[in-house]
């Protein structure tokens, strides 16, 4: 057979080639769209429960499949699940203004910062399991800048960056600990300790005044941790865009903590000594 | 205007303005306002460890109510971990112990202080020889003194102990054995210069938070620290760590003898450093260990030296060659600065002695020694066992200032400053710390010649090995009495026949001596509960209460009652009668009397009236032309330290060949008495964790602390875990050849043991895992090994 022949061929059946080369086209064209589909497996390994399932609540934990279930489950997870930290919602525009907290509300306010301190100014204690060994677990949530609304709330900004072995400060609050031993199995004692309780307002000189920081500011150095923008709307600044919060906010001579001894004093050798006033 | 004026007036205006505030808000229902809430503010260091923290005490009516870490403070820097944050807590346990108690017919029943005192006096007065007084590294130096003062100057009884003898007697002989004089050179400001820090078996994350976060603050500075973890079971200190090297317990002899083999063989040993300031020296016999051994010549070192290859050592400690040449490389680069620390891993060790020996043998060896930076440094689990049982020198063997019962001169010179009679203190070192207990817990007929043994600020019955022999066969043995004064009910209140209510921290003055020879001082800020008294008043008045019944020891040469106190006015106060006990400082009476003694071994503590102005200061403290006293920071360096002469560069002027010289020794690696085999396959390890504090007593009873970590555990590798059929929680049973306790296991939790190994915390009274711990100790330093035993765990 030579090139005339084949050409020859080509010709008488033309249109049954194109019929044939349409069909074949056809074909792929679909196929790959079809390919494009999600299966039944793939649409519930994709499944997002924050879509899904928004009915749960926060505080809900659903039980995990077993792993022959999982291809015939439905994924259960609570309102607030993401699959990676990227994806939980950032704060956006925080409210800013005066804010308008009741003195209840911020007696309530007082009362929930209270409840994670054994005084004013002690480091608060975890309300939550933590990892026992890596600080990084810490910092991924609370570290500067990182953001993040988790059910609804932001979780605590650490406000001493500098600080990086979280755990010799911070430790879980009672119940938090994985492994606990029943009560009756264990040295429990009622404690009487009374912390000093947080100050409430800052006082003014005057009506309009700025108000003189109610606190100590050693390890609180970065004032919008808990001031800024979506914090408690108790201790929220209202004009966040002012960084310079020294500038007219004035340490409070009742938090200067500086020891009551003199030293251009002989000191006195009888004890307890006198109060000063 | 001056200070104590202006202070009020700041007070006076903040209030001022506070009413003014509160008037303009007075039609709405304000919350409270800050100046409502000012409190008293004074300085004392922290109740806890040896790293020796200042806080502030915020005070208001009477109770302690607040606590802050002092930014003054040179130790901390304002931080604390969160144990200190929750000090004040520590004070207000419902379960206080409020009166004296005595065991009569085996019940506890309420008596008075004169009884108790008097109970006391005469069952020590029946057999003075059979008494022995058991105190702590958390006594205060003045509490330390006045024991040290009272045993063996008054009754010629060399039976005191302190609980330091379990927690650092090997960093004092490694300490004397080397330099010939306790503590160590350097100090903690070694963490602010090094660019490497190696830790052997130190979990200083968790145990010395404080001082770790110097190091980690540094490299968020931007500066470069190597951290090495030299461990056996991964930490939290791992986890910050740059190397973390995993070696079989007991072979860190090994390692560091390849350091120095490595040192050797390459020649980068520091050849001028050591022909100038060292000589090496190893046991004559090493199956009869001694404290000071013989002088060995340089090649006999390297001839012995010779067989700890990394190759061989490899073998021996399961670190890989390259890490073992890496450690090898790092000392012998003269251009870094290398500061060793290292607290129980080490000196809790059956060869712990040894152990210290070589660490500090590898700093002269390699000649980093003696720089900002370059210093091998012992970190101390205690407030005050540098402070007090060392410097003052409550252990069997020793006088304060560094003296030994066993030295002539050195007795002679305390008779002298105590004006005894010559001959009143006996040069037989007492028993030690398992002896004493053991003679306590074995009856009389068959050699247990002490009856009757008086504890003070510690828990033994928590804190001991091996409890069951060591302690609680006390039980039953009629003619034992014990005698504990504390400030909660306590494994050791347990069994005592007399119980004596204590005031703790800041409901006393005290002082104490942290790791890096820093002296500090605190006074008394609020009352004790109930009856609770001065341990200090309580051995004063049951040696004044022996002074009347005739005991002879009781006086001095010129029969006058031992202590003596006076006012300024040169009137003496009867401090025994504690209605008078605090109409003078008893505690700078106490300190001042001390203070000249510290002199002969040339640790000069400072005078009590500047440690009232400093947030403590390192000795030798030394009187400056000027009138004004200069604290220490590098030991034996010139231009530091007051007594090394002007051209000496360095000069160790307590050799312990009188020739200015350290000795590095030669120690071989020895295998434990007790390794695990196919019966016990386990290494079981002790230890502490963040939030508690030894036995528990003070911090199990702060809700903060007990609530983040509730009960001990045991911690099991992932892989014995499957082996056994334990799963995470399960209540699992740890049993060595002593006994068995149950616990729960704890499987990839805080701290990650390899395969084959354990590790329990000791704070749970609930579980005390020193029931089945071994009592084998170091033969030199007699500090036991809690880090090491043979165990085999099974599912409950």
């Amino acid at each position: 057979m030579d090139s005339h022949d084949i050409e020859s061929y080509f010709r008488q059946h033309r249109k049954t080639l194109a019929v044939v080369f349409l069909v074949v086209c056809m074909l792929a064209v679909s196929g790959f769209f079809m390919g494009m589909r999600q299966t039944e497996h793939q649409a519930i390994r994709n499944q997002t429960p924050t879509t899904d399932q928004p009915t749960f609540t926060a505080a809900q934990i659903p039980t995990a499949p077993k792993y022959r279930e999982i291809p015939n489950t439905e994924w259960h997870a609570n309102r607030d699940w993401k699959f990676t930290l990227a994806d939980l919602p950032r704060a956006v525009a925080p409210p800013t203004g005066i804010p308008t907290a009741s003195p209840a509300e911020n007696a309530a306010a007082i009362e929930r910062r209270k409840l994670l301190r054994a005084y004013d100014g002690a480091p608060p204690v975890i309300p939550h399991a933590i990892d026992t060994l890596k600080s990084s677990a810490c910092t991924s949530c609370h570290g500067e800048n990182t953001n993040l609304v988790i059910g609804g709330k932001r979780p605590a900004e650490i406000s001493h960056p500098w600080i990086t072995n979280c755990t010799s400060c911070h430790v879980p609050a009672d119940g938090m600990r994985e492994l606990t031993e029943p009560q009756a199995q264990r040295l429990v004692v009622e404690n009487a300790f009374v912390g000093k309780s947080s100050a409430g307002h800052g006082p003014r000189a005057y009506g309009t005044a700025p108000p003189t920081m109610p606190h100590a500011v050693w390890m609180r150095q970065n004032c919008m941790a808990c001031h800024g923008p979506g914090r408690e709307q108790a201790i929220r600044t209202s004009h966040p865009e002012r960084r310079n919060c020294l500038q007219c906010h004035a340490p409070n001579a009742a938090f200067d903590n500086r020891e009551t001894y003199l030293t251009n004093l002989k000191p006195p050798i009888d004890s307890p000594r006198p109060l000063q006033q | 205007m001056n200070l104590i004026e202006r202070r009020t007036f700041l007070k006076t205006s903040a209030l001022a303005a506070a009413s003014a505030a509160a008037a303009a808000r007075a039609q709405s229902p304000a919350p409270p306002t800050a100046a409502a809430d000012v409190l008293k503010w004074d300085k004392a260091p922290c109740r806890f460890c040896g790293t020796g923290c200042h806080v502030k005490v915020g005070v208001k009516d009477g109770k302690v109510v607040a606590i802050a870490g002092h930014p003054d403070a040179a130790v901390n820097k304002g931080l604390l971990c969160v144990k200190g944050y929750h000090v004040g807590g520590i004070l207000y346990g419902k379960d206080r112990l409020t009166d004296p108690m005595l065991r009569r017919n085996g019940v506890m029943e309420k008596i008075s202080w004169e009884e108790a005192i008097d109970i006391t006096a005469r069952r020590i007065m029946k057999n003075p020889a059979g008494f022995g007084f058991y105190t702590s590294g958390q006594s205060t130096i003045p509490e330390g003194y006045a024991a040290t003062k009272f045993m063996k100057g008054g009754l010629s009884n060399n039976h005191t102990e302190p609980n330091a003898r379990l927690c650092m007697a090997s960093a004092v002989t490694g300490y004397i054995s080397t330099y010939g004089v306790d503590e160590p050179a350097g100090c903690y400001d070694d963490l602010d210069a090094c660019n490497v820090l190696l830790m052997w078996g130190n979990n200083m994350a968790e145990m010395h938070p404080v001082l770790f976060s110097r190091i980690l603050d540094r490299r968020e500075r931007g500066q470069k620290v190597t951290i090495i973890d030299l461990g056996t079971r991964r930490t939290r200190t791992s986890e910050f760590a740059d190397h973390y090297l995993e070696f079989r317990p007991q072979t860190d002899l090994a390692i560091a003898n390849c350091i120095a083999q490595q040192l050797i063989e390459s020649g980068a040993w520091n050849k001028k450093f050591v022909e100038n300031h060292c000589a090496f020296r190893a046991d004559a016999d090493i199956t009869k260990p001694d404290l000071m051994g013989v002088a060995i010549s340089f090649d006999d070192f390297k001839n012995r030296i010779a067989e700890y290859t990394p190759e061989y050592v490899s073998g021996l400690s399961g670190l890989s060659v390259e890490q073992l040449k890496m450690l090898g490389d790092l000392f012998a680069d003269p251009n870094i600065r290398i500061t060793s620390t290292w607290c129980m891993g080490m000196n809790q060790h059956t060869r712990g002695t040894a152990i210290n020996r070589l660490v500090h043998g590898i700093h002269l060896l390699s000649g980093h020694f003696g720089k900002p930076g370059d210093a091998p440094t012992s970190l101390t689990g205690q407030p005050s066992a540098c402070g007090t049982a060392r410097e003052v020198g409550t252990l069997c063997h020793t006088l304060p200032g560094g003296r030994l019962v066993a030295k002539q001169p050195h007795r002679e010179q305390c008779e002298k400053h105590w004006n005894l009679p010559a001959g009143r203190i006996k040069e037989t070192p007492g028993y030690h710390t398992v002896l004493l207990f053991e003679k306590f817990c074995t009856p009389k007929d068959k050699g247990g010649d002490i009856d009757t043994i008086m504890v003070q600020v510690t828990n033994p019955g928590q804190t001991l090995p091996n409890l069951k022999k060591l302690y609680t066969a006390k039980i039953g043995l009629e003619d034992k009495f014990l005698i504990v004064s504390d400030v909660y009910p306590t494994a050791s209140t347990e069994i005592a026949d007399l119980v004596l209510p204590a005031a703790m921290w800041v409901e006393k003055n005290g002082a104490y001596g942290n790791s890096e020879r820093r002296t500090q001082q605190w006074f008394k800020m609020v009352q004790p509960p109930g009856q609770a008294r001065e341990d200090v008043w309580m051995t004063i008045a049951i040696a004044h209460r022996m002074f009347e019944l005739g005991h002879p020891g009781m006086k001095d040469k010129d029969g006058k009652f031992i202590f003596t106190f006076k006012d300024d006015a040169g009137n003496e106060v009867p401090v025994w009668d504690y209605a008078h006990f605090h109409d003078i400082n008893a505690d700078r009476v106490l300190y001042e009397e001390y203070r000249p003694l510290t002199h002969i071994k040339h640790k000069h503590v400072a005078p009590y009236d500047e440690l009232v102005k400093a947030t403590g200061m390192r000795w030798p403290v030394v009187e400056q032309p000027d009138g004004s006293y200069k604290e220490t920071r590098y030991r034996f360096v010139e231009g530091e330290d007051p007594f090394v002469a002007k051209g000496k560069g360095i000069d160790f002027y307590h050799s312990t060949t009188d020739d200015g010289r350290a000795q590095i020794w030669f120690c071989p690696f020895e295998r434990h008495p007790e390794e695990p085999d196919t019966e016990y396959p386990f290494w079981l390890c002790t230890g502490r964790v963040v939030e508690h504090w030894h036995s528990g007593t003070m911090t199990m009873r702060v809700p903060q602390l007990r609530g983040a970590m509730p009960n001990a555990y045991c911690e099991i590798n992932p892989a014995d875990a499957a082996a056994a059929g334990i799963g995470n929680g399960d209540d699992i049973i740890v049993a060595t050849r002593r006994g068995e306790i149950t616990l729960t296991a704890w499987i990839n939790g805080r701290g990650r043991p390899p395969k084959g190994s354990l590790f329990v915390p000791f704070f749970d009274e609930k579980r005390l895992i020193n029931n089945i711990t071994l009592d084998a100790y170091c033969p030199i330093s007699k500090e036991p090994d809690y880090k090491k035993c043979a165990a085999r765990i099974r599912k409950a």
